[in-house]
């Protein structure tokens, strides 16, 4: 009797492996350890495996932390503050990071002509774009512009200066890059894979446990925040995107968003309603995804190529253009909601 | 005597039945779970030096291309419409390239000497994003 028990019992287990193989297919590995806390202005998620993974999360936050504290134009003592309350009164020491921020800001603002300027704090400050709805004037507009010169940033090893009263750096869109490579940095010497997100700027380490690619989604730009286009698979490397989506306030049927175009002080009218760059560093793809925005399709891809970055923008008729060495990356998902797929040549 | 004879029969008819209707449950669930993930779009994902490399959604490739896996040996995918393939590769055995085109579900092809895979899968749930990008 317990012989023929044995044997159903047998029976059973190998039926319920049938259909647990076909249940666990793509299962596996560790659950990532994974938080959201708040800096910069925004919020900052990491993703990380191992098991060490609460550990770097909090050292890579505390390195966060420490930038804000240097780059925040609402900390007294930041640099940036520093810099912006003695324009065109004397030259102020900063930390060896700020440096290089802007160095390399200065950098893109030259090939990019300027469509990207870190000069562009007053303009910013006019409009007011988290908490007005009107449109400054022209003439405001005209007299503000005048302040808007990246070529008035001046550096002397470790000293920083504007040239002239009321200048004003507007360091909130490339902080957070710089940010997010100091943690992509963390996590490389910690030896863990991982995803930190610090606002619209991503950095990715590695692969996960099972060897799969992290998988980061590109959202709709006219859609809520969690309605997506496509999804990017990737590892080791960095994407950040600039929208006109993120603030802005419509009047007399006008979209006035957050991303001015220095040549004119108003909001960038380029034709592109979202700029998604690839690259190998969180700061070039911060700066890079702006000046794209900014610069539009055509000069936009010749700026992506002669900086070794990968793009994917999307014009206000909905076409989405991947470039090339985005093939096989980007899953396109935005069919449904209207927008058409344009794979570019290289 | 009679009675021990059917005390020792190890199993009865109804017995037969039973595992059956056991074993056609389990064998329809594994059937069905496997025809569900069917039902999603065809997914290419490559695979090289054991990490995946690439997740292609065959379907939604507009113009065919090439990926060049690795440029020394020669390891080139051809991507076109709901298909994949190894275009070249400089292995020995030349087995990745004779698989020709992988164009559904389950489709598999290895470049063993480099240690790539292409494999088609389909979409399903539990396929979102990690992170999102806003």
């Amino acid at each position: 009797m317990s012989k023929k028990i044995n044997c159903i019992i047998s029976v059973i287990l190998s039926a319920l492996f049938f259909t647990g193989c076909s249940l666990s297919v793509g299962k596996g590995g560790q659950e990532p350890f994974k938080e959201t806390v708040f800096a910069m202005d925004t919020y900052v998620t990491q993703l990380i495996y191992r098991d060490e993974g609460e550990v770097v999360a909090d050292k890579a936050f505390e390195r966060v932390a420490e930038l804000e504290d240097m780059f925040s134009l609402y900390i007294d003592n930041s640099d940036i503050s520093k810099i912006n309350a003695n324009a065109g009164k004397q030259s102020v020491k900063v930390n060896e990071e700020t440096i290089d921020a802007l160095e390399r800001t200065l950098h893109i603002s030259n090939i990019s002509g300027g469509a990207y300027d870190i000069t562009i704090g007053p303009i910013v400050l006019l409009w007011d774009i988290s908490n007005s709805t009107k449109v400054p004037s022209n003439d405001a507009i005209e007299d503000t512009l005048k302040l808007v010169d990246y070529n008035d940033v001046v550096i002397n090893d470790d000293e920083v200066m504007l040239n002239n009263k009321d200048q004003l750096l507007d360091f909130g869109s490339i902080g957070k890059g710089v940010a997010c490579d100091e943690v992509v940095e963390i996590y490389n010497d910690a030896g863990v894979s991982g995803v930190a997100s610090i606002g619209g700027t991503i950095g990715v380490v590695g692969t996960k446990d099972d060897g799969s690619l992290f998988k980061i989604g590109v959202r709709d730009p006219r859609g809520d925040a969690n309605s997506r286009i496509g999804i990017l698979s990737l590892k080791d490397t960095c994407v950040s995107t600039s929208g006109d989506y993120e603030r802005y306030f419509i009047s007399d049927d006008v979209r006035y968003h957050h991303i001015f175009d220095s040549a004119t002080g108003y909001p960038s009218d380029s034709g592109l309603i979202s700029s998604t760059v690839v690259t190998k560093s969180a700061t070039d793809s911060d700066i890079l995804s702006t000046a794209t925005f900014v610069l539009g399709l055509d000069k936009s891809l010749e700026l992506l190529k002669n900086n070794n970055a990968e793009g994917i923008l999307i014009d206000e008729d909905k076409n989405v253009y991947v470039t090339s060495g985005l093939n096989g990356l980007f899953k396109f998902e935005g069919e449904q909601m209207g927008y058409k797929l344009i794979q570019l040549e290289s | 005597m009679k009675n021990e004879v059917v005390n020792r029969k190890f199993i009865t008819k109804s017995d037969i039945i039973i595992i059956l209707i056991i074993v056609a449950i389990g064998f329809g669930i594994f059937l069905f779970n496997m025809n569900k993930n069917k039902e999603g779009d065809l997914i290419a994902v490559v695979t090289y030096e054991g990490e995946e490399l690439y997740n292609i959604e065959l379907d939604k490739v507009s113009e065919p291309y090439n990926i060049v896996i690795n440029q020394e040996q020669n390891l080139v995918l051809a991507v076109d419409k709901g298909r994949i393939r190894y275009l070249s590769s400089n292995c020995y055995d030349q087995i990745c390239v004779n698989s020709g085109w992988l164009d559904y579900y389950g489709d598999f092809a290895a470049c063993a000497p480099f240690r790539s895979t292409i494999s088609v899968e389909a979409s399903g749930e539990g396929d979102g994003p990690d992170v999102m990008l806003n």
